[in-house]
């Protein structure tokens, strides 16, 4: 169990060697022979393109992807001298722990304190259990959220609470599954916090992270999955060395220069939101207090920053009508209408292929008959270039998002897409490639953005912030790190998009 | 979709009833369940609409302690909903030609269908998920005990899911088509539910912890629990 700090020492605890994996589903091989080393003490970061294999690895080294897959694995993984093969299933579980994407799968009683405190006692026993939960819950600062259910923290407190749970078996090594997905920029800190607790405990640190740059400095190695193998990178090789930004932001053609601003042209207003005050019914707090917003005909796009549960998807749904103002009003144009976009952008597909999704859209909306050929084009010109029988539930990450832009697209009419957090889940190249894609589009844009590193690459974006139910207007930062880690990824080939 | 909120955080325990002992937390929603439930299995044996309110105030009361008057409201709404089920398909009876009850008798069935329902969710308000699997542990129903685990703690990420699937298929494709929404919600489910056993794997699923049989503070609850139930069933004799 977590001691106070404890000097790291170079010891392997865990090592990889030719590891190779597939599914049952498929004859290819998923990986093709990763070696992979952590030592004590160390945070080892694994990067990779969407469908690179990141949670194949995962699987495969803690053997969920032979156990709970039926996958077929080869090779050797050694966790602390012995072989997985020989470990038993409480051996493993005291030697290596997971966090998963989704932390809340984690929690099996609803309140934090019944979870944490009774998986304790039942893997130690109710004297040790006991000064164990109250060591973790001291050492990763649970305190204020005992008292609370696992699905009412926000994401950042999901995941500690998570990470304290993984800790009661006191593991050596810990991997993490995309531990900063979903975050805002005070749940990112909170995780970094988590993360140097952890390693100034002497455990081996494993995470698996699109969004690394913030994680550079608390990493000693640094592995690229690429083509089923892992290539050790420097960190020299995730950035440039520093230029400046304003010459790095012309370098992508991204620029706010006069000459974009020019070519900014201002069309009708499509929503205009008026005083809008909006409170959940039996809640006693606002979550939005007298906002104003003119969604207009600009190329550029609206952007809505906010930490999460700051009232951002409310505000969308206000806007596309779904929500009442209890105070204020919402005046759409006539003939407009709203498209949204959700944060899990899989709950946007309703259909068992994309061809059946454009024909649902275009007979919803009486597109004509060209609809559907519209569609496939749109979708061909956003780089999904896949066959229109396939089910949308198979499709990436970016895919999906490209792909639910092309079928709001292809019913054409006046709309406003409304989209929560569409970033998320993307590596930084795709992030990029993203932005100019939906910069492309002529259509007035909502986009809710919960870190600033996302916000900084949103072109000609008119930028507010909604905070404690106020919606002010921002500055959008230049982050150039953001920019160097795309193109870095593209050379890198950590990117799935067009 | 406030209605369905409340629906779930019916079957969330309550951070208060960690006061009570097992016992209590199991025979207070039992006596009333078991008590109001009488009828249906001895036609003979009548409660009147007063024992039966009886009995609604006093769970209202444990729900008002246990969780707050926000929840309460949310309770309300639900005993409203059953009730205007239970008009519904009185109404649907006559529609089939059936001799449907007079309206007052209509009104007093539901309200007792209403408090049964409540009685019901206040063991998920009174008891733990792991309470509840040490109860079908100790009856030799193991399986169950994990596969209830289970759904328990998906309950939440599942309504959250649908929360969000029900927003999306109205906006996309209007309120009449507004079930479309279960495919992506399937696929969303056997995703969670993925992910979950991935969890198990690595936690495990340990068997739950002895509860506490008995606790000082269970007399307050039990007593008056009792006190009513057999109340009404005396005065039935």
């Amino acid at each position: 169990m977590p001691q106070t700090a404890v000097k790291p020492i170079k010891t392997s605890v865990l090592i990889a060697k030719d590891l190779w994996f597939r599914y049952p589903s498929s004859p290819d091989w998923v990986l093709r022979g990763v070696n992979l080393v952590a030592d004590l003490g160390e945070v080892v970061l694994i990067i990779g393109a969407s469908g690179s294999g990141k949670t194949t690895l995962l699987r495969s080294i803690t053997g969920i992807g032979e156990l709970i897959y039926g996958g077929e694995a080869r090779g050797t993984i050694m966790i602390c001298g012995r072989s997985l093969s020989e470990l038993s299933i409480d051996e493993l579980r005291g030697l290596i722990q997971v966090v998963n994407q989704n932390a809340y799968t984690h929690f099996i009683e609803h309140s934090v304190r019944a979870d944490l405190y009774y998986s304790s006692i039942a893997i130690h026993g109710f004297a040790k259990g006991e000064r164990l939960f109250k060591k973790v819950v001291s050492i990763f600062k649970l305190d204020d959220l005992l008292k609370r259910k696992f699905f009412e923290l926000s994401g950042g407190q999901l995941r500690r609470a998570a990470i304290a749970k993984a800790m009661l078996w006191d593991p050596l090594v810990v991997v993490m599954d995309e531990p900063l997905m979903w975050l805002d920029d005070e749940g990112l800190e909170e995780v970094r916090e988590v993360i140097v607790t952890l390693k100034s405990l002497g455990k081996a640190v494993i995470v698996f992270e699109h969004r690394f740059l913030s994680l550079l400095d608390l990493t000693s190695r640094i592995y690229l999955l690429k083509n089923g193998t892992l290539a050790p990178l420097d960190h020299g090789q995730l950035k440039y060395p520093r230029r400046a930004p304003s010459a790095f932001l012309s370098n992508v053609g991204l620029g706010s220069d006069r000459e974009d601003a020019e070519r900014i042209e201002r069309k009708e207003t499509s929503f205009r939101a008026m005083n809008v005050w909006f409170k959940y019914e039996r809640d006693n707090n606002w979550v939005l207090k007298g906002v104003s917003l003119d969604v207009d005909g600009l190329s550029g796009a609206i952007v809505i920053y906010g930490r999460n549960g700051s009232g951002k998807s409310t505000l969308l749904k206000v806007l596309a009508g779904y929500l009442a103002p209890m105070r204020g009003r919402v005046q759409r144009s006539p003939g407009v209408r709203a498209v949204y976009l959700p944060q899990n952008i899989y709950l946007f597909f309703t259909e068992d292929s994309l061809i059946k999704e454009l024909q649902v859209a275009c007979s919803q909306h009486r597109s004509g008959e060209d609809c559907v050929e519209r569609g496939i084009r749109n979708m061909r010109n956003l780089g999904v270039n896949l066959d229109v029988g396939t089910s949308p539930f198979n499709l990436s990450w970016g895919q999906a998002m490209r792909t639910a832009v092309s079928i709001a697209l292809s019913v054409g009419g006046k709309q406003v897409l409304l989209l929560d957090e569409p970033f998320t889940g993307l590596t930084y190249a795709d992030r990029l490639a993203l932005a100019k894609l939906l910069a492309r589009i002529e259509v007035p844009k909502v986009i809710t953005l919960s870190n600033k590193e996302t916000v900084s690459i949103i072109p000609r974006a008119r930028v507010f912030e909604l905070r404690d139910g106020y919606l002010v207007t921002a500055k959008q930062e230049v982050i150039s790190d953001v920019f160097e880690a795309a193109e870095k990824c593209k050379e890198l080939g950590i990117s799935g998009a067009p | 979709m406030s209605l369905l909120r409340d629906f779930a955080y019916a079957f969330t325990v309550s951070e208060k009833a960690e006061e009570l002992g097992l016992a209590a937390k199991v025979l207070v929603p039992a006596l009333f369940v078991l008590s109001l439930s009488l009828p249906y299995v001895a036609p003979w044996f009548e409660i009147s609409a007063v024992q039966t309110l009886l009995a609604l105030a006093y769970e209202i009361a444990v729900v008002a302690y246990l969780a707050g008057y926000r929840r309460l409201l949310g309770m309300f709404r639900l005993v409203g909903v059953i009730i205007a089920l239970g008009f519904a398909l009185n109404l649907i009876s006559l529609l089939l030609g059936s001799d449907p009850a007079n309206p007052v008798t209509m009104a007093f069935r539901a309200l007792r269908v209403a408090t049964i329902v409540l009685a019901l969710t206040l063991f998920f308000q009174l008891l733990t998920v792991g309470e509840i699997r040490y109860l079908l542990l100790k009856m030799g129903l193991k399986r169950y005990s994990e596969m209830f685990a289970v759904a328990m703690a998906l309950l939440p990420t599942t309504f959250i899911s649908f929360s969000e699937a029900y927003v999306v298929a109205k906006l996309k494709l209007g309120k009449k088509n507004v079930s479309s929404l279960i495919k992506p919600l399937i696929v969303d489910s056997i995703i969670n539910s993925r992910h979950m056993a991935e969890a198990l794997y690595m936690h495990g699923l340990p068997p739950s912890p002895r509860p506490r049989l008995v606790s000082r503070k269970d007399p307050v609850v039990l007593v008056p629990a009792i006190l009513v139930s057999l109340t009404h069933i005396v005065i039935s004799l």
